[in-house]
């Protein structure tokens, strides 16, 4: 099922990458599709990634930098990376602060594709 | 190792700690050899150490905490005197000068912090596999992290207090705490009345089976190997499991039904749930708050807005 499908990616990101504790898939309006989150409420992250990525794309396209790769917050106590996933939604990620941010970024690119191929079937199956 | 631990705790005989991991290998080639630099060790997840003529000054990697992690997340120092230092100190390299100088922390628990962040880091690095090693040669000014022991620790004292870790690690794995372990807490244990058996509250308290030890020292600020210790003698009391067998135990949270045909969910009111999670500011009769004026967090503390002298001046 594809639900599961999508869940396993978000266990296979957090026993990857060292630091990834947390992880949301949302739509790109911020609506909730699966999430792996332990304290975090994953309806507000959902919403607040979405405003992140709107928020990143626009930057980023104002001051020509190019397409938008991921956004990335840090806090003293780690991380929250936002990534789009195509165009009809995103993946949040929340990790500690030791979060090792080169192999996330190697890990995450793949991550990425095979959840925007699970979600356009699903898109596809609407 | 070999089996000659059966009793999970027991202090190791000194006959392994002749055994060299590759970390420790790394780090004494390169100490003899005077080395200044770096090295870049790769592994899952591997890390770097500075090294200043031979004598080990900071090692960091993403599998312990470094001592940013220690002093702030145990709270050992408050988030504002780290802010302060670090301005005033770390672009010169005296952060450790600030911390001190406004008194924040001592420098004799400083420094205990700091090397034990290099032990740990070091037995971080073996415990979780390392691949190869890159030594690259920055000179006397290259850049150091924020918090360096100088002027450092021979890497005979590492190794030697690696060698001995690593003896532990390999008698706490005989009952199943490992670097990859994720333990659950049997059941929640009262507050604790001394001030040492706080640790193993904590411990017990993020032991969900979702966090490797790994992953409970960054929560608690406390170091990899403490950690590890603390799990082990847990399990041994009985107070925990180090690794259920079934790793997922909590059920993941869904926007969808997953006995219906799967769908991105759509934008219709109410699907996003929010209001479940923050429930609406009552003062309307239908809970929805005024589309007008500012929204104000539950937990920000504000003035009441009837009294008007209290309002800001312009």
């Amino acid at each position: 099922m594809a639900h599961n499908a999508l869940l396993s990616e978000l266990h296979w990101l957090r026993d990857q990458v060292t630091g990834v504790m947390e992880s949301a898939v949302a739509t790109v309006d911020g609506l909730l599709v699966v999430a792996d989150t332990d304290g975090a409420q994953p309806e507000v992250v959902s919403a607040l990634a979405a405003a992140t990525l709107g928020l990143g794309k626009r930057t980023g396209h104002e001051v020509g930098m190019g397409e938008l790769r991921e956004v990335v917050i840090r806090c003293r106590g780690g991380y929250i990376v936002v990534y789009a996933v195509g165009q009809v939604a995103l993946l949040a990620v929340l990790a500690d602060e030791g979060l090792d941010v080169g192999r996330l970024h190697i890990e995450s690119r793949p991550a990425v594709e095979r959840l925007g191929a699970l979600l356009t079937q699903e898109h596809a199956a609407n | 190792m070999n089996g000659q631990y059966s009793n999970g705790l027991s202090t190791p005989s000194t006959a392994s700690l002749d055994d060299l991991g590759p970390v420790g290998a790394m780090l004494r080639e390169h100490g003899r050899a005077n080395f200044s630099g770096l090295l870049r060790i790769t592994g899952s997840p591997g890390g770097t150490v500075f090294l200043r003529d031979g004598l080990v000054v900071a090692a960091s990697t993403p599998a312990s905490p470094g001592p940013e992690s220690l002093l702030l997340r145990s709270g050992r120092i408050s988030e504002e005197a780290w802010n302060l230092a670090f301005t005033a100190g770390a672009p010169s390299g005296h952060l450790a000068a600030e911390l001190v100088g406004q008194s924040a922390i001592g420098s004799a628990g400083l420094e205990v912090v700091c090397l034990s962040a290099i032990f740990d880091a070091v037995y971080a690095m073996e415990l979780f596999g390392v691949e190869t090693c890159e030594p690259e040669t920055t000179g006397p000014n290259g850049l150091l992290p924020p918090l360096p022991v100088l002027p450092g620790i021979t890497t005979d004292r590492l190794v030697r207090d690696l060698s001995r870790r690593m003896a532990m690690t390999a008698a706490w794995a005989e009952i199943g705490v490992t670097a990859h372990s994720r333990p659950v807490a049997h059941h929640p244990i009262a507050e604790p009345q001394l001030q040492a058996e706080k640790i193993r509250h904590d411990v017990l308290t993020k032991s969900n089976g979702r966090r490797t030890p790994r992953d409970i020292a960054f929560a608690l600020g406390q170091g990899l190997y403490v950690i590890m210790q603390e799990i082990a003698s847990l399990a041994e009391a009985g107070l925990l499991e180090p690794s259920p067998p079934e790793l997922r135990t909590r059920p993941a949270v869904s926007a969808e039904d997953p006995t219906k045909p799967p769908s991105l969910p759509q934008r219709r009111r109410g699907s996003s749930k929010v209001n479940k999670v923050l429930p609406p500011q009552t003062g309307k009769p239908d809970g929805r708050r005024p589309l007008l004026g500012p929204r104000i967090p539950p937990d920000l503390a504000v003035r009441p807005d009837k009294n008007p002298d209290d309002e800001p001046e312009a």
